[in-house]
C-alpha cells in the first residue's frame, strides 16, 4: 500500500457550492443589469479616459468564495503541495522511490479494496511524473548507463512507432489548470518521417476533464446502436425481408443499415461511426473507445512506455509488433526494461481520470455581456453548431469499471468509479425523474464523425478513417483551451469557426452572415464553457 | 576674467550640473497605495488568486467581443510619457503588465506574420525559419508555466531557433527556463559590466602612462573573465578574455547568454515566437529579426502596426523586473507564510536536514560551484528600465526580495551561477553560432529554482537531475566524473541540496 492513503479526505460537497456559484452569479448579474437599466447615464465627458482604462481592469471582488470555503480550499491546495513536495524530495534522494509507491499491480487489485480517494492521489502523482529512462522512457539504442548518456527527444513521430516526445501527461496537459489542454508549442506530430514537422499530422491536446462520463455515455450510445442492429437483424430474420433500419443514440442519428434475412448488415449508409457501431469518443478523429486504450496509447507514443497487455499480445501473435520495436515480447524497445507499465498502472490512471471534474458554463457577469451571452446561446442552436455540438447527452448509469475488460470466464473484482459522486467536483448533473436519476452531460458533441472539408483534411487517413473526417469536439472546458482544432492553428474561437468546412460549412456561413453583435454573442457564449476555479499552489 | 564671462561660466557649470540632477530626480509619485503584497498562503492572498481569475475570465469575455480590444484598451492605459515621468504607480504598471504577460495575441493583435497569417493551416511555424522565428505560440504563458506563473517551459515547448521552418534538427532546441528575480539578474549583471569596464580603462591608461604593454586578469564579484592586454599606445587587446565578449558587457539573458538586459530579451522573443513586434523592436531589430516588408511600420507584412507600444512593453518589462528571488531551503528561508500554511514546511527543514548538509558540501567537493557560484553580493539594489524612473528592488520587488546583510554589504543574491560562458562540450554542441557565440559555450545557468523547473539543460533533454549532471561536459565533465564516482548515498545527498533550491509557494487560480 502506498503511504499516501488517506492523507486526504477529499472534499465532495465543494461542487455543488461550484455548481450553484454560477447560478447566483446569473441572478446577481441579471438583477444588476436591472439596477444598471434605470440608471444608465454614465456621464462619459466627467471621466477621463485613464480612469476609465483603470477601472476596465480592476480587480472584481465578485466571485470571491466565502471565508469558509476559501479556507478548505485552502488547506486541501497546500496539503496536495506538501505530499507532492516530499515525495519529490524522497524520490530525490533515492530515485525510484515515487514510482514504487506509485504502482499498484493488477493482482494487488484482486486481492485489496482500494479507496477510490487512494487511486485519485496516486493518478494524480503518475499524471504529473516525468518518466525517465529507467522507468522504461523511450527506446533502446543508447548505452543507458554511460556516464554521459542523455534521453533522446523525438519531436516529430516515426510513423506508428511515435516519439518519445514528452516525459510525462502533464507535458501537453496543464493549460488552463491541472488535467488542461496543450498550447500550441506542445502539438504532438504523429505519424511523421521523425525529423519534418511537415511530414506530420498535428494534434493539440486538448483537456482531460469529464472523460469518465464521455467514455460511458459513448459505451451506452454504442449499445443503443448494437441493440437497434440485433433487433433489425432478428425483424428481417423473422419477417423474411430486408429490413432498412434507421440507428439512432441519444437522440443522434448515425444514418441506418440494411439487415437482409440471412443475416447479412449492409453499413453503406452508415454515418459517423464505425461498422461494429461502437462510438469511439477519443482522439481528434475518434479513433478509441475507452480511457484505458487512450491512455495505453498515448504512454507509447508520447513516452515510450509499453503496457503489459502489449507484450503478452505481441507475444500471442495477437497483435503487430512492429511500432512497439524489434525485441524479444519482454522487451519489445530493446531499452533494457520489462515491466515498464503494469496493468495496474492503467487502472489507477484510469480511475484518477474518471474522477475528474467536468467543466462548467460560467456566464459573463458584465450587465451588457450577459445579453450577448443569452443572445449568443440562442444563436448557437439557430444557426446550426447544435447540430453537431449537441449541448446535453443523457448518461443512465455513471458507473464505470477502471479496470481491464475481463477473459471470458473470469470473475475479478471490478473497480468501479462513480463518476457523478467520486473525485473532484463539479460533477455531472443529477436529472431526478421518479424512481430513477439520470445524469446531463453538457459536453457539446455528438460523439459522432464528420467530413470537415478539404482545409482541415489530414494528410492522410489515420487507421480506417479518411482524412477529411473528425469527431465533434466536445466544447465544453473551451474557454481556458485556446488555440482551437485539430492542430491548434485557430488562435480565437473566431478564426475556429471560420476555418470549419464540410459539413459544417453551412453553420460557418450563418455565423457569417450574423451582423456584428450576432457573432458577438455567439464568441461570448462560447467563452462562458469554462472550468471552476479553484485555488493550487503549483 | 569680465563678468559677462563669470555668469557664462556659472550658467554652464549650472545648466551642465543640474541636468543629470534633475534626470536623476525623476521619481515615482509618492502618493500611491503600498506595494505590500498578502502572505503567500494567507486566505487574502487566496481571494486575491480568485480576483485575478475573476479578472481573467471578464478579460476573455470582453476580448471575444471586441477581438483587438484588449491591447487597444492597454495602449489607452499606458502612455508612456506618463510612465516616464513617473507620475504613474508601479504597483499598477507592474499589475497591468502582469496581464500583458499572460494575453493570448490573437490575429487582430499582430500575432504572426502577412504570409502566414492568411495561410489557411493557420499562422503557427513550428521550427523557426532563420533568424525571423516561427511564431510557434500566442502567449508568453504558453511557454513559462512549469512551477506556477512565469515559470518554465516543459520539454514539449522546446523552441527550436534559426532552423529551416521544417526539419527539427535543422534548429537549435531550447528549453524556457523560468522568470525568476529577472530585475536582480540585470542589475547584478550591470555592476559587473560596470566593474569590468573601469578596470579595462585604468588598464589602457596605466599602460599608456608607463608607456608599457601590460595586462591583467579582470574579475569581478569573484569570477575571473580571462587576461584583457593592453599596449604601449594603451590599445586594448580583448582576444585573452573567457566567457565574456569582448565589450566586457555581462549578458546575463538566453542560454548562451546573448541579451543584457530584460527589454532586449523580451523584445526579441515576442518577434520569434509570437510575431509580435514592439516599438522597442522596431527601433532596435535587424532587418532579418523584423521581416522585409516594404512598410518600415510593418516590417512583418501582417497589416498591423503599432502592435506594441512603448507604454504596454516597457509595463510587461516592469512585471518582470519585479518578480520574486527563489528560496533555499533552510539556508534562505521564506517563512512570511500565513497561519494556513506552517505545514507546508520544506522538506529540507524536516526529514532530509542532514542530506541537505552533506549536500552542500558536495556541491563544493564536487566542483559544482566552481562555475555555478553560490552566491553574489548586488552592492545597488536599483535597476535600469528604459522608459521608466528608476526602480529600487530592495523596496518594490515581489517577496522574497532583497534584503541588505551588513556582514556582506550589500544583498546577497543566491543564483548559483558566474554569469560567465563555459564550453560545455561536444555533448552540448548547437548547430548554429548564436550572436556569435561558439556552438558549445554556454552561460552557467541560475540553478536557482531548480527544484520547480525540470526538465533541465538548454534542450530540456534531462527529466531528473542525474540526466542534467550527465548532460554536462567540456569544461564541467570533470565535476561530472566526480558526481557518477560518488556512492549512490552521497549522490542522494547533492540532489536533495538541488531540490532545496525552490521557488516560493504561492496560491493561484488559474
Amino acid at each position: 500500500m502506498p503511504d499516501v492513503v488517506g492523507t486526504r479526505r477529499r472534499l465532495r460537497w465543494t461542487w455543488a457550492v461550484a455548481i450553484l456559484a454560477p447560478a447566483i452569479a446569473l441572478a446577481v448579474a441579471v438583477l444588476s443589469l436591472h439596477a444598471y437599466a434605470r440608471h444608465p447615464a454614465t456621464d462619459a465627458s466627467s471621466t477621463t479616459e485613464a480612469a476609465m482604462t483603470a477601472a476596465a481592469f480592476a480587480l472584481p471582488d465578485t466571485g470571491v468564495p466565502e471565508d469558509v470555503v476559501l479556507r478548505q480550499q485552502l488547506e486541501r491546495a497546500i496539503d496536495l503541495r506538501r505530499r507532492e513536495d516530499f515525495d519529490r524530495m524522497l524520490d530525490a534522494r533515492d530515485p525510484g522511490e515515487l514510482i514504487e509507491h506509485a504502482t499498484l499491480t493488477d493482482v494487488s487489485f484482486d486481492h485489496h479494496d482500494f479507496a477510490v480517494d487512494t487511486l485519485f492521489v496516486v493518478g494524480d502523482e503518475l499524471f504529473g511524473y516525468p518518466f525517465r529512462p529507467e522507468n522504461g522512457w523511450g527506446r533502446g539504442g543508447a548505452d543507458r548507463k554511460a556516464i554521459g548518456y542523455t534521453p533522446e527527444l523525438q519531436r516529430v513521430h516515426q510513423g506508428l512507432a511515435g516519439g518519445p516526445d514528452a516525459f510525462g501527461c502533464f507535458s501537453c496537459h496543464s493549460k488552463g489548470g491541472p488535467d488542461g489542454a496543450g498550447t500550441q508549442t506542445q502539438n504532438a506530430f504523429m505519424r511523421g518521417d521523425g525529423e519534418r514537422t511537415g511530414s506530420a499530422d498535428q494534434r493539440n491536446a486538448p483537456h482531460v476533464l469529464g472523460l469518465g462520463a464521455v467514455a460511458l455515455v459513448a459505451a451506452e450510445m454504442s449499445a443503443d446502436l448494437h441493440a437497434e442492429a440485433t433487433a433489425a437483424s432478428e425483424r428481417a430474420k423473422a419477417e423474411g425481408h430486408r429490413i432498412e433500419q434507421p440507428l439512432t443514440a441519444k437522440r443522434v442519428s448515425f444514418g441506418r443499415i440494411v439487415a437482409d434475412p440471412d443475416g447479412t448488415r449492409h453499413y453503406a449508409e452508415l454515418q459517423g461511426v464505425d461498422p461494429d457501431l461502437t462510438i469511439r469518443p477519443f482522439g481528434w478523429k475518434g479513433h478509441q473507445a475507452t480511457l484505458r486504450e487512450m491512455v495505453e496509447e498515448s504512454l507509447h507514443l508520447h513516452q515510450g512506455l509499453l503496457t503489459n497487455r502489449i507484450q503478452l499480445a505481441v507475444r500471442d501473435g495477437t497483435l503487430d509488433g512492429a511500432p512497439y520495436g524489434t525485441g524479444k515480447w519482454d522487451d519489445l524497445d530493446g531499452d533494457g526494461v520489462s515491466l515498464e507499465i503494469d496493468e495496474g498502472m492503467l487502472t489507477t490512471v484510469v480511475a484518477y481520470l474518471a474522477q475528474l471534474e467536468v467543466p462548467v458554463i460560467r456566464p459573463p457577469r458584465d450587465p451588457s455581456l450577459l445579453d450577448a451571452f443569452a443572445a449568443g446561446r440562442a444563436s448557437f442552436d439557430a444557426i446550426g453548431c447544435a447540430g453537431c455540438h449537441v449541448p446535453t447527452l443523457e448518461l443512465n448509469d455513471p458507473k464505470l469499471d477502471a479496470r481491464a475488460p475481463q477473459p471470458r470466464g473470469a470473475n475479478r473484482p471490478a473497480f468501479i468509479v462513480n463518476v457523478a459522486k467520486d473525485g473532484d467536483g463539479p460533477k455531472v448533473e443529477p436529472r431526478y425523474g421518479g424512481s430513477t436519476t439520470t445524469y446531463l452531460v453538457h459536453l457539446f458533441s455528438d460523439l459522432k464523425r464528420h467530413d470537415m472539408g478539404d482545409g482541415l483534411a489530414s494528410p492522410a487517413p489515420q487507421g480506417r478513417i479518411p482524412a477529411r473526417m473528425f469527431l465533434t469536439r466536445p466544447l465544453w472546458g473551451l474557454a481556458e483551451t485556446a488555440p482551437y482544432l485539430h492542430d491548434g492553428r485557430a488562435p480565437t474561437v473566431h478564426d475556429a469557426i471560420v476555418l470549419h468546412g464540410g459539413e459544417a460549412s453551412p453553420a460557418r456561413d450563418a455565423y457569417l452572415a450574423l451582423d456584428e453583435s450576432g457573432r458577438t454573442g455567439v464568441r461570448v457564449f462560447l467563452m462562458s464553457l469554462s472550468r471552476q476555479p479553484k485555488l493550487f499552489v503549483p | 576674467m569680465t563678468p559677462a564671462a563669470l555668469l557664462l561660466a556659472v550658467c554652464l557649470v549650472v545648466a551642465g550640473c543640474k541636468a543629470p540632477a534633475e534626470k536623476d530626480a525623476v521619481a515615482w509619485r509618492a502618493d500611491c497605495p503600498s506595494l505590500e503584497r498578502p502572505a503567500p498562503l494567507s486566505v487574502e492572498a487566496a481571494r486575491d488568486a480568485y480576483r485575478s481569475a475573476e479578472r481573467r475570465h471578464a478579460l476573455r469575455f470582453r476580448e471575444a467581443a471586441a477581438p483587438g480590444s484588449f491591447i487597444r484598451e492597454m495602449h489607452a492605459a499606458l502612455d508612456a510619457e506618463q510612465i516616464a515621468a513617473g507620475r504613474v504607480c508601479l504597483a499598477d504598471v507592474a499589475d497591468l503588465g502582469e496581464l500583458l504577460f499572460a494575453h493570448e495575441y490573437g490575429l487582430a493583435d499582430g500575432l504572426g506574420h502577412g504570409p502566414s497569417a492568411k495561410a489557411p493551416t493557420g499562422p503557427f511555424r513550428r521550427v523557426h525559419q532563420g533568424a525571423f522565428g516561427g511564431p510557434e505560440t500566442i502567449s508568453c504563458p504558453s511557454c513559462h508555466w512549469i512551477g506556477g506563473p512565469n515559470g518554465a517551459g516543459a520539454e514539449t515547448d522546446d523552441a527550436f531557433l534559426e532552423g529551416d521552418g521544417d526539419r527539427v534538427r535543422s534548429g537549435d532546441g531550447r528549453n524556457a527556463p523560468a522568470l525568476v528575480a529577472l530585475g536582480v539578474v540585470q542589475a547584478l549583471a550591470r555592476e559587473m559590466s560596470r566593474d569590468l569596464q573601469k578596470q579595462r580603462t585604468e588598464l589602457a591608461r596605466a599602460a599608456a602612462d608607463a608607456g608599457t604593454a601590460q595586462e591583467i586578469h579582470v574579475r569581478t564579484k569573484g569570477v575571473d573573465f580571462g587576461v584583457l592586454r593592453a599596449t604601449a599606445k594603451g590599445e586594448i587587446d580583448p582576444s585573452g578574455l573567457d566567457g565574456i565578449d569582448q565589450d566586457l558587457v555581462v549578458k546575463p539573458f538566453g542560454w548562451k547568454g546573448t541579451r543584457p538586459t530584460i527589454a532586449d530579451f523580451a523584445s526579441e522573443a515576442l518577434q520569434l515566437h509570437m510575431g509580435v513586434q514592439s516599438d522597442e523592436l522596431l527601433a532596435h531589430g535587424s532587418f532579418d529579426l523584423l521581416g522585409s516588408g516594404s512598410d518600415r511600420t510593418d516590417p512583418d507584412d501582417d497589416g498591423v502596426r503599432n502592435e506594441l507600444g512603448r507604454g504596454p512593453f516597457t509595463a510587461m518589462i516592469v512585471h518582470l523586473a519585479l518578480l520574486e528571488l527563489p528560496t533555499i531551503e533552510p539556508l534562505i528561508q521564506d517563512r512570511d507564510f500565513g497561519p494556513a500554511a506552517h505545514a507546508l514546511l520544506p522538506p529540507t527543514t524536516t526529514s532530509f536536514v542532514d542530506d541537505f548538509q552533506r549536500g552542500r558540501t558536495q556541491f563544493h567537493t564536487l566542483g559544482c560551484a566552481g562555475c555555478h557560484v553560490p552566491m553574489m553580493v548586488l552592492t545597488d539594489p536599483v535597476v535600469g528600465v528604459e522608459g521608466v524612473p528608476r526602480i529600487d528592488l530592495s523596496r518594490t520587488m515581489q517577496r522574497p526580495g532583497l534584503t541588505y546583510d551588513p556582514a556582506v554589504g550589500g544583498y546577497p543574491v543566491w543564483l548559483f551561477s558566474d554569469l560567465k560562458r563555459h564550453d560545455m562540450g561536444p555533448a552540448n554542441e548547437a548547430r548554429h553560432v548564436q550572436n556569435g557565440v561558439a556552438r558549445t559555450a554556454y552561460l552557467t545557468p541560475r540553478l536557482w529554482g531548480m527544484a520547480d523547473s525540470a526538465p533541465y539543460l538548454h534542450d530540456g533533454r534531462a527529466p531528473s537531475i542525474d540526466y542534467a549532471i550527465a548532460g554536462h561536459d567540456g569544461e564541467a565533465a570533470a565535476a561530472r566524473a566526480a558526481f557518477a564516482a560518488l556512492p549512490q548515498d552521497e549522490q542522494g545527498t547533492l540532489r536533495v541540496y538541488l531540490m532545496s533550491l525552490r521557488r516560493t509557494r504561492r496560491l493561484v487560480v488559474p
